[in-house]
């Protein structure tokens, strides 16, 4: 029994199905089926053996992931602008109080504020924070 | 048997390497619970999970989302029913509120704009529906971001596609917009006709004037006319009468200078006489100056004796 030409073409179906479905696992069970066709190369017919390296390669390939892929993902990623208000200069449109939520328009968006002060309209506003639909604000200063 | 124990071995790596390793996309967030308790958000990228204790609940899209509302029957202030077609745009900004805040956030939002709709329009006129987007879309931005905040989810804006007046107000509407049009016609018309009528009576009036004018110029030239002849006539004939006098004090001057007197008188009356006495009447009425003069022939005769 060829085994290790088996964990080959294991592997490489492995790598084929990952490089089509984008799962990322699949390429370390492929490295792992690598892994194990290497074993055979050395010891002959150790089937379990084999598995078993094999899998423990996938493991820890697995558990390393994120130091391992760390290098790999220079995405820049994406920020959503709508959610990175904080710190941000608004303007309110509508009166603010303790007890009545007000509009601040911050950018080209349009937020429901609360603030523990006063502030009328048009008066320019700081973003402290930022809940899910509406925006701590209060006076800027300076 | 050895085989049995690889398979076995080879699936349970298999299925817990699977679970283990989740690529999340961009803008796509998972919640995460550890027997049962939540615990964190994958975020998008590669993430690591521990199969047998976590459990990935839901994903949420963070991207903005559109629901579109079945048409709705709303009654505006003055009591139109109207069907109103909005669209409402959201997004979830909190995915933990959104996950165990709520049980359908789409469903709720859904809900929540259409009755919050109903109640704003509820207090516009019809009119200010069909023209008043704007204040429906800010008016609705507190009411909902209220309702919404424990949801996770904010309500970005809410549009009316479509306002649908029942067929029989918007036959009216139709008729209004034609009188209007109509009306508008007719009083242009009637402005036209004064217009008209008003330059006419200008260009009349104006006629008028001018002929009148025109009259009044020629009758005072006229008359100048004829005071001039007159006066010129009136000189002439001052100056005929007095060159006739002229000639007659003249001539008398002559007769003087010829040296007319009594006997020459006395000779002409007699003249005068045997004339009269030659006349064709029987009866001759001498008056007494005449008489006096016969008187006088004999003084004549006197005279005449004298010369001799």
């Amino acid at each position: 029994m060829d085994w290790w030409l088996i964990w080959l073409i294991v592997a490489g179906v492995l790598i084929v199905v990952e490089m089509l479905t984008l799962t990322f696992y699949l390429l370390w069970l492929g490295i792992g089926a690598l892994a194990a066709a290497l074993v055979d190369v050395i010891f002959p017919d150790a089937v379990l053996l084999e598995v078993i390296v094999g899998c423990l390669v996938a493991l820890l390939l697995t558990i390393f992931t994120k130091p391992l892929t760390r290098r790999i993902q220079t995405g820049r990623g994406f920020k959503d602008a709508g959610l990175e208000l904080v710190g941000m200069r608004g303007t309110i449109v509508e009166d603010v109080s303790p007890d009545a939520p007000g509009v601040v328009k911050v950018g080209s968006e349009t937020w429901s504020a609360k603030s523990n002060e006063v502030i009328r309209q048009g008066e320019s506003v700081i973003v402290v924070s930022r809940g899910s639909a509406f925006l701590e604000v209060n006076k800027w200063e300076g | 048997m050895g085989m049995t124990i690889t398979i076995v071995v080879v699936v349970l790596a298999v299925v817990f390497i699977s679970l283990s390793i989740k690529i999340i996309p961009q803008q796509r967030v998972g919640v995460v619970e550890r027997l049962g308790k939540f615990s964190r958000l994958l975020t998008p990228g590669i993430n690591i999970l521990i199969p047998i204790i976590d459990h990935v609940r839901t994903y949420h899209d963070l991207r903005i989302q559109q629901a579109n509302v079945p048409p709705q029957t709303v009654i505006t202030k003055d009591n139109v029913q109207v069907k109103i077609d909005t669209i409402i745009f959201y997004q979830v900004t909190g995915p933990e509120q959104a996950t165990y805040g709520i049980s359908d956030y789409v469903y709720g939002v859904r809900n929540i704009s259409t009755a919050t709709m109903r109640q704003i329009i509820g207090k516009m006129e019809l009119d200010e529906t069909l023209s008043g987007r704007e204040k429906i879309s800010s008016d609705i931005r507190i009411a909902l971001d209220e309702a919404t905040e424990k949801w996770g989810v904010r309500i970005e804006r809410v549009e009316v596609i479509d306002i649908q007046p029942p067929a029989d107000i918007q036959d009216a509407m139709d008729k209004q917009m034609k009188a209007e049009r109509s009306k508008r016609a007719l009083v242009l018309d009637a402005e036209a006709a004064k217009q008209d009528m008003i330059l006419r009576a200008e260009g009349d009036k104006q006629s008028k004037i001018l002929k009148a004018e025109g009259e009044k110029e020629a009758r005072i030239r006229q008359a100048e006319g004829q005071r001039q002849a007159k006066e010129l006539e009136a000189l002439g004939e001052a100056k005929a009468i007095e060159s006739i006098a002229q000639a007659e004090k003249n001539r008398i001057e002559r007769l003087r200078e010829a040296g007319l007197d009594e006997q020459v008188l006395t000779y002409r009356s007699l003249e005068a006489l045997t004339d009269i006495a030659n006349g064709p009447a029987n009866k001759v009425f001498i008056p007494t100056r005449a008489v006096d003069t016969l008187g006088s022939i004999g003084a004549i005769g006197d005279m005449l004796k004298e010369k001799k």
